[in-house]
């Protein structure tokens, strides 16, 4: 049985363009309560003057730009860090059994029960945001990599071995490389976690980001920065899955990722 | 093509004397995988193990190579002895798929000369274009073997152990997940290669025809604990080729007495 064609590019973004020009249609006249959801044809205006930054918020891009290098900094403090004590911890047995037991407790922990301790710890601001995408990201990759590192696939380490390879030799052809491909599969999970993250940490106690505009909004009933924010943090969330995916590709027929398979194309 | 200047001697001797293993289950029990196997090759000869699964061929030449240690015996590569670790004699091509998938082809079949300081010698450099080229693999040198074919990922994995120069190969059944046509072209390809430089090879397989097609002798096995149930004498001219040698008489006389040894043992009837 010949297998369903697949749709064009160009049919799947013509439905998706047709999709939001029904919701934006449904939104701006249909019968919704413009106290709680607003209008587009009141949301594009307030985009604008955000953007500029209006009643003493600061200016849009100012909160975007917060958001995102608060975002991206934790991710890639808390991707180094969960990828060196992952490979490290993979090494020494008798510390990783030792270990295993907290290390699950402090993974239980929902993340956002980490904010008050880390307000404390850390004051009101940017370093609290930094340290709370970074320790989600850290606990996503560290325990990915762990797994990886761990169970390194034997043919490999024995291919080396045979080949007149030490143990650091397996460490770097075989155990960090494992890990690598670890780390890239886990981040787009990261991602979204760590985006959780910084928003709820903003919204607690931050004077800048889009997790504080939200608050900020909540608080003084403005449903047009509530939806403004909710739209900026998706098309972030969306850059962000799109970066993560073009790495995947790029590394995808080294590290045999997604549909990365033995053989290729070639008979 | 012009042969490659070689600095190693052909093959090695190997000694193998009341060598057995067994291993400790979890619930403490002992499963014996070999029982006292004694067997001298000489340098540069083509030796066959066969036997059905589990009968310790793998275990054996696991304990050869220096990736287990036996529980009884030695062995003896030469005059070292092979103790917990692969001496440098040792090229081994597994079963299982040994090229890393995060390196390219050049840079995999570089990698045991890397772990020797000779990335950058000149001679070795030339071994590696030497071996890429005759393999057919110098147009894709630089692709990741996820882009190959079974096929080529095996000749790569063969330039690999080749390229270290070693005087024993140990192959476990090293074609066996290949169709015959890519199999057959396999085998001729390693007769040619070993023809060039004659070292000693112990080659593990299942298929019976493989066995006499390829090796000088077969070691035939028992069900475990394995034990050596008869070595046969393949007495088949070299050079060979894989396709021209299936019909030769010697070939199936050869296999029928390979098979009568382990029909014996395992109650069968005739091919």
């Amino acid at each position: 049985m010949a297998s369903p064609r697949q749709p064009s590019g160009l049919t799947v973004a013509a439905i998706q363009i047709a999709i939001i020009l029904a919701i934006l249609a449904l939104w701006q006249f249909g019968p919704i309560d413009e106290m709680l959801w607003s209008r587009p044809s009141l949301v594009f205006p307030r985009v604008a003057a955000l953007w500029q930054g209006v009643e003493g918020l600061p200016p849009l891009s100012r909160q975007i730009g917060d958001t995102v290098l608060a975002t991206f900094v934790g991710l890639a403090g808390g991707s180094a860090l969960g990828f060196v004590l992952g490979v490290a911890l993979a090494e020494f047995t008798t510390i990783r059994l030792t270990l295993a037991p907290f290390l699950a407790a402090a993974n239980a922990v929902p993340r956002v029960a980490w904010v008050p301790t880390l307000t404390l710890l850390f004051g009101f601001g940017f370093i609290t945001k930094i340290v709370m995408s970074g320790l989600i990201v850290f606990l996503v990759v560290f325990f990915n990599v762990l797994d990886a590192a761990v169970h390194a696939p034997p043919a490999l380490l024995d291919g080396v071995r045979a080949l007149g390879g030490s143990y650091w030799h397996r460490m770097r052809d075989v155990r960090i490389w494992s890990s690598i491909g670890a780390v890239i599969a886990s981040l787009p999970n990261a991602i979204a976690f760590a985006l959780v993250g910084v928003v709820f940490a903003e919204s607690l106690n931050a004077e800048s980001g889009l997790g504080a505009l939200m608050f900020n909004a909540m608080q003084r009933g403005h449903p047009d920065d509530l939806i403004i924010s909710a739209l900026a943090l998706g098309i972030i969330g969306l850059v962000l899955i799109a970066i993560t995916r073009g790495l995947q590709r790029a590394f995808a027929h080294r590290l045999m990722l997604g549909d990365a398979t033995p053989g290729g194309a070639r008979p | 093509m012009a042969k490659l200047q070689t600095t190693r001697p052909a093959g090695a001797r190997i000694a193998i004397a009341g060598v057995e293993k067994s291993y400790t289950t979890r619930a403490g029990g002992r499963i014996e995988a070999l029982t006292t196997i004694d067997l001298t090759i000489a340098a540069g000869e083509f030796v066959a193990f066969v036997g059905p699964s589990g009968c310790g061929k793998t275990t054996l030449l696991n304990a050869i190579a220096g990736l287990a240690e036996p529980s009884a015996g030695s062995i003896h590569i030469g005059e070292r002895q092979v103790q917990g670790k692969p001496l440098s004699e040792i090229g081994y091509l597994f079963q299982k798929e040994t090229l890393l998938p995060w390196y390219t082809v050049e840079h995999n079949v570089s990698l045991g000369l890397s772990y020797r300081g000779l990335k950058h010698d000149a001679q070795a450099r030339q071994r590696v274009d030497h071996l890429l080229q005759i393999a057919g693999l110098a147009d894709v040198r630089g692709a990741y073997p996820s882009e190959l074919s079974g096929g080529m990922r095996r000749r790569a994995a063969l330039c690999a152990m080749l390229a270290i120069e070693p005087s024993v190969l140990l192959m476990d059944e090293p074609f066996g997940a290949l169709d015959t046509f890519t199999r057959a072209g396999l085998q001729q390809y390693l007769l040619d290669l070993w023809s060039e430089s004659r070292q000693t090879v112990v080659f593990v397989t299942h298929d019976l025809e493989e066995a006499v097609t390829l090796a000088d002798r077969i070691v035939i096995f028992s069900k475990r604990p394995g034990r050596i149930l008869d070595i046969v004498e393949v007495p088949l001219p070299r050079p060979r080729n894989v396709f021209q040698v299936k019909q030769m008489p010697e070939f199936s006389a050869c296999y029928q007495q390979t098979w009568a040894a382990l029909s014996e043992e395992f109650s069968l009837g005739e091919p």
